[in-house]
């Protein structure tokens, strides 16, 4: 892979900050590009990775090359209110620029909090440092914040005239991701498996898509060089080691597609299943899982929507939640679009509170508890103007959007805790350091809402 | 660095927008001036905190574009400091107006050279990756000394950055690479303790070799780098991951041996590493079985592809989806059951939805077609304008290539007739469209599309759709009663019609019908044709009408006009249109170059790539003399495989012991001068024997030799002594034997020999004649695939030079009669 340079700029494309690594494109004429980009394509035609030939021309995809070669391809990733872009003259590895950027991103968010343009601009001289030490040449070099750490600090760093010079070992270490003599007083280590639900569902009330994924993600305060070893409760593992019945018993879950931090040795998952790994110190996730089956819509929502052209339209909203009655989802969100241009807003809900989002074209119903096998009722009523948007339009071009452009689906946030759509457990985790002190570890589960939405008709 | 040099100091980008930072609010005036003063009595300054804030301010206004560059002079003077910061901040400076500034700089060279000896190995590399780039060409002697020591630091950091120092140095001058021998290093260095360094080293190497298609890799490298994956980082990982695709296993088994090890690798979360995986498979697979392997090789990636594909971003999903239509365009099927991952999401950036339409059309089989028709029907009517084309487009794409089974271009049709009739310009235009592509696909569907026509040209009014309609009614005329009277407005209003499209489909249409019902037809006709004579908006359209107006005046009977008229616009079952067909040999050249950029262009990358800047990887074999694919020779003597066997075993990949006892006798022909990893140590035979006369030239008939000896002899020819010569063949021999017999009447016997999917390989011997008796071997290679010819390389074991080896081709030649062109 290589990047010609790499530059931040806020959402109009000014530029924040950028290095050239190569210095064998002008960068200003570039970045100045890459603004008249943002500026000139509409946003349904902008794509993530675009080229401009050797005039400054852009060059749909279709068109790549039919001017002659040269000229510049440009990968970028959006975050919050900033482009990172990664300009290129060569056929460079695109999925991994992609990932370099992210990686980038997620790098200052570790220094900094948030990324934006503000922490950018406070914090211009890490920045620099951190383009440095994350990229050679256009070469991808440490991207870990952890290590990354240990000697680009906040503070800055003064240049050793005491003895305690200490030279960045973890850097090229071979457990590159854990500096050594790692201190905690307390050793603890927190475990989240958080699973969030993904659905969709037809207009007609068909489960078109449901899907989980998986995290568990970590936070590893242990001292030394630990080595830990995660149990769960995997099908695969339970066939690989000999114990079917227990597998067969239904007290497994057969996790379909797992990927991995870097930290876990692959080739021994390969081997039989085990999970075992030295942790990055904080926080970190250990890996994804997804599963693909079939799930109860966790929470249902079913919407009558009547329309009186010219003067109100008025929705019926049913909820109800399908799972086990002991567990309550917790600050459950409905989100129910509406037309851009009804007025006078009134609503009765059974429970919980309705408020209307004018800015957001939605009626959001906020329910703090829902608790499990339980049916709720709500009904608004919007006034409409007696010429709607939509009769102005006219071409036909805009009868379709005003008739469709607040049929959005409806979505639904929610969190319930102590529970797993998968089934999934943790079995055991065992952490062994060779100084033998007992940690502790605590696991959480929980599922959440993901991509969630239900069309309406 | 980041600001043209040249630009003048003139006003900032922003500064109308008030910058809530105080580097960046106050104003400017006279600032460079005062910040000069400062660096000025910088030495003064006790307070380090107040140094550093003046250095910042420096770099602030150069990150804001404000050219500083007037300040070198005293920004150098800084460049003695311990504050490892400052320092910092200072090489960033120096590094970006350097250029500029080229005598000045060299004068702080010295500073520079001094901190590569730093005790700090931090400040070391810092020092290096600076003065490398500098980007001053008269400087490249100044670092080399620097650099050279660097290799060979104690610390990992400083070899590491040393490595990609070549590099920059490289592209000053080429050749510094000569000078000092680099190459060699950096071949050496692949064995460095540290995995980032060898990262470095085969980035490096590759670039360095851009020309000779990348860094030289045989088998001993590659077991060395392989065994030694699990400690790299997931970026370096893919340095090594890149190198795979390029290298041809000896046999099968290695070949699976590494599918074997890089698997664990497509649990990671790193995209780039993954497609990587994905793309060495392929490769081997290409060597190894061909097509079915890939199926195979597909779907095992499947499912973590479509976890890559929607865990990610948006912007990595369009990344995945190209490549996900590229897959599914190699291995068609293997992608169907996921089909519900494509359906679109409300929230999806418009590129993402746009390819997902695209996919989805891709893989309706008869089981999930419902489905797939159902999801594009209701994306038909999202508020996006061209996604509901491209849905409408999808569903033609369908109901054309009949994948849906039963009843579903049925289905399909009906729903474009609702579509058409749903009065929403862009839909019903582009459904008219579909439907006048499914009528020439799948003829007996005319019943059902002939009925709406007449109503739909009322109120289509987009040119092409309008055009589709037209054209639809002169192909139906003949059960559509009203045809002639719904063209007839039309032909009246000629001269309101803007679309020449439009024209041309009134025009073609008219004939049609006139053809099938004339005397209804007869009087509009004229019309139409005089209009269309005397219409000088469209060429194309004015001398197709005067060519039927001649036609049907003079023409002596009707059915000429018919002929002429009538082409039969009707697809055979069984194909595609022919735009919708993709070419196989580009897409296999597009396979290429996957995950790259090209994929996601959808061109290969000649077409967008300086030539400077392009690097066409080449494939190198493990160089071995005696196996032609353990699982595969058929003729072969059982001795010489069968032992080659055994040692390719020893040197199996699984088996992690030291790669120094590999004793393959390995060097890459790409890199025959150099000594790669410390193999292939063996003298080269001096070839200073005086050519030998071709026309004396002949071969000992009762030559023998066991496979043990072969390979000794083949081994102690270093392969810069080979000679690889192409003979052109008329035709592809049936089987080995039909090479072997021919061959072994001449003299030049068989060792091995053996048949692969993709090419048959024969090992061969002779002995010369003369008083020298050199042994020549040959390992021969002919492709089955086009252009048909046999690659030989030869080495002659003794004296004798080119001479004698293409004195053997001619015997060779001569011998294959038949086939040798």
């Amino acid at each position: 892979m290589v990047a010609s340079a790499i530059f931040i700029t806020d959402l109009a494309g000014k530029a924040i900050i950028s290095r050239n690594y190569r210095g064998e494109i002008p960068l200003t004429k570039a970045i100045d590009r890459f603004a008249k980009y943002l500026a000139e394509i509409e946003d349904d035609a902008m794509k993530p990775v675009f080229h401009v030939d050797d005039n400054g021309d852009l060059m749909s995809d279709e068109d790549v090359g039919s001017t002659g070669v040269g000229g510049y391809s440009y990968v970028y990733v959006q975050h919050n209110n900033l482009y990172l872009c990664a300009v290129t003259c060569r056929n460079s590895n695109v999925a991994l620029i992609a990932t370099y950027l992210f990686k980038l991103a997620s790098v200052f968010k570790d220094y900094f909090g948030t990324l934006e343009e503000e922490s950018i601009r406070d914090n211009f001289v890490i920045i620099y440092e951190l383009l440095d030490e994350t990229m050679d040449h256009g070469m991808p070099q440490s991207l870990d914040s952890n290590i990354l750490r240990t000697f680009i600090t906040q503070r800055g760093n003064r240049m050793a005239n005491n003895d305690k010079n200490k030279p960045p070992v973890a850097l090229t270490n071979a457990v590159s991701w854990r500096a050594e003599g790692i201190k905690h007083k307390k050793n603890e280590i927190f475990l989240d498996v958080v699973e969030k639900l993904n659905l969709l569902v037809a207009a007609n009330g068909t489960v078109l898509h449901s899907e989980i994924q998986g995290a568990v993600k970590m936070k590893s305060f242990l001292s030394g060089m630990p080595e830990l070893k995660l149990g769960l409760n995997d099908k695969m593992m339970f066939e690989a080691t000999g114990r079917a019945n227990q597998a067969r018993a239904g007290k497994s879950v057969e996790l379909e597609d797992m990927k991995f931090h870097q930290c876990v040795r692959l080739a021994r998952f390969e081997n039989d299943r085990t999970i075992s790994f030295i942790p990055p110190d904080g926080e970190f996730d250990l890996m994804t899982y997804r599963l693909n089956t079939h799930v109860k819509p966790l929470i249902w929502v079913e919407a009558v929507v009547e329309p009186h052209k010219g003067s109100r339209i008025e929705y019926m909203i049913k909820t109800r939640s399908q799972f086990k009655a002991k567990s309550v989802a917790n600050n459950v969100e409905i989100i129910i679009p509406v037309p851009s241009d009804v007025d006078s807003p009134s609503f009765k809900s059974s429970v919980g509170n309705v408020t209307y989002l004018p800015d957001k074209d939605a009626v959001v119903w906020k329910i703090k508890q829902f608790h499990g096998g339980r049916e709720y009722l709500m009904r608004a009523h919007f006034g409409l103007p007696s010429v709607s948007a939509s009769d102005t339009g006219d071409s036909g071009d805009k009868k379709g959007k005003g008739e469709h452009s607040w049929k959005a689906p409806i979505a639904v946030k929610f969190e319930i805790p102590y529970f797993t759509v998968s089934g999934i457990q943790v079995r055991y985790l065992k952490i062994i350091e060779k100084s033998g002190y007992q940690a502790l570890p605590w696991v959480r589960y929980i599922t959440a809402n993901g991509d969630y939405q239900l069309r309406m008709a | 660095m980041s600001y043209n040099n040249n630009a003048p100091p003139g006003p900032p980008q922003n500064q109308g927008a008030p910058v809530p930072d105080s580097y960046f609010t106050e104003s400017r005036k006279g600032e460079v001036n005062e910040l000069r003063n400062l660096l000025r009595n910088f030495s003064t300054q006790k307070d380090m905190k107040k140094k550093r804030e003046i250095i910042k301010k420096v770099i602030a206004y150069m990150t804001l574009g404000i050219d500083v560059s007037r300040l070198f002079t005293e920004m150098m003077l800084v460049i003695e400091t311990r504050d490892l910061v400052i320092k910092k901040m200072v090489y960033l400076f120096l590094c970006n107006y350097a250029t500029a500034n080229p005598e000045l700089a060299q004068m702080c060279t010295n500073t520079l050279t001094k901190d590569c000896n730093n005790d700090d190995p931090m400040v070391r590399g810092l020092a290096l990756r600076s003065l490398c780039s500098l980007r001053l060409p008269q400087m490249v002697e100044y670092v080399s000394e620097p650099l050279n020591r660097a290799l060979n630091d104690s610390h990992a950091y400083v070899r590491k950055t040393a490595v990609m120092g070549i590099l920059k140095l490289y592209h000053l001058d080429e050749e510094i690479l000569e000078r000092n021998g680099f190459v060699d290093t950096l071949y050496d260095m692949l064995k460095d303790p540290d995995a980032a360094v060898v990262t470095n080293c085969i980035l490096v190497l590759n670039e360095l070799m851009q020309k000779s298609g990348g860094m030289a890799i045989n088998r001993a490298i590659m077991l060395h780098l392989l065994n030694r994956l699990g400690e790299f980082s997931e970026f370096g990982v893919v340095a090594v991951l890149d190198l795979v695709p390029r290298y041809i296993p000896a046999n099968q088994e290695e070949g699976y041996q590494i599918m074997n090890l890089l698997d664990p690798v497509l649990g990671t979360t790193n995209a780039g590493a993954f497609m990587a995986v994905i793309f060495a498979f392929l490769s081997l697979a290409e060597n190894l079985a061909g097509k079915e392997m890939k199926q195979q090789i597909v779907t095992r990636v499947k499912a973590p592809v479509i976890t890559m594909m929607t865990g990610g971003s948006a912007e990595l999903m369009y990344v995945m989806l190209k490549h996900v239509d590229a897959l599914i365009e190699l291995c068609p099927g293997v992608f169907d059951d996921e089909y519900r991952q494509f359906y679109l999401r409300h929230h999806e950036p418009t590129n993402v939805k746009y390819l997902k339409i695209q996919v989805l059309a891709k893989l309706a089989n008869p089981t999930n077609a419902p489905d797939i028709v159902g999801e594009l029907s209701e994306c038909v009517s999202d508020s996006d304008a061209t996604l509901s084309r491209l849905s409408v487009q999808a569903l033609a794409r369908i109901a054309c290539r009949d994948v849906g089974g039963e009843g579903c271009a049925e289905n399909i049709t009906c729903r474009l007739i609702e579509m058409v009739d749903l009065d929403i310009a862009h839909i019903s235009s582009e459904a008219a469209t579909a439907l006048a592509a499914i009528l020439r696909k799948n003829p007996s569907l005319r019943e059902l599309i002939a009925p709406p026509l007449p109503r739909a040209l009322k109120y289509i009014h987009e040119g092409r759709g309008k055009a589709s309609v037209i054209h639809l009614l002169g192909e139906l005329g003949d059960i559509i009663p009203e045809a002639p009277y719904a063209l007839e407005k039309l032909i009246d209003g000629y001269d309101h019609i803007k679309c020449s499209e439009v024209k041309s489909a009134l025009l073609t249409s008219t004939i049609k019908l006139f053809l099938k019902r004339p005397p209804e037809v007869q009087r509009m006709l004229g019309r139409l044709l005089q209009s269309a004579t005397e219409d000088v908006s469209c060429q194309d359209l004015h001398d197709r009408a005067l060519l039927y107006y001649r036609l049907l005046r003079n023409a002596p009977d009707p059915s000429i006009v018919d002929q002429v008229v009538k082409t039969n616009m009707q697809i055979a079952g069984s194909a595609n249109f022919a735009e919708e067909n993709f070419d196989e040999d580009m897409r296999d050249e597009l396979m290429k170059e996957f995950n790259t950029l090209s994929i996601v262009f959808g061109t290969t990358s000649d077409n967008f790539v300086s030539e400077e800047n392009q690097i066409k990887f080449v494939k190198m074999p493990a160089e071995h003399p005696l196996d032609g694919g353990a699982g595969s020779v058929e003729s072969a003597p059982v001795n010489p495989v069968d032992s080659l066997a055994s040692q390719v075993q020893e040197a199996s990949l699984l088996d992690h012991g030291p790669v120094d006892t590999t004793p393959a006798p390995a060097t890459a022909p790409m890199a025959a001068e150099m000594d790669l990893l410390g193999f292939g140590t063996e003298p080269t035979p001096a070839p200073v024997v005086p050519p030998v006369a071709a026309s004396t030239f002949s071969l000992i008939p009762n030559v023998a030799l066991s496979g043990d000896e072969y390979q000794s002899k083949w081994g102690a020819v270093s392969d810069a002594d080979a000679h690889v010569i192409i003979v052109p063949l008329t035709t592809l021999p049936p089987s080995t034997d039909a090479v072997e017999t021919p061959l072994s009447q001449a003299s030049i016997k068989t060792m091995a020999s053996g048949e692969l999917p993709t090419e048959f390989k024969f090992f061969l011997y002779a002995q010369d004649a003369s008083s020298d008796g050199s042994i020549i071997m040959v390992q021969a290679s002919i492709g089955k695939s086009s252009p048909c010819e046999m690659l030989l390389t030869i080495k002659i074991s003794g004296p004798g030079g080119f001479e004698k080896a293409d004195a053997f081709v001619n015997v060779l030649k001569n011998a294959l009669g038949a086939y040798a062109s």
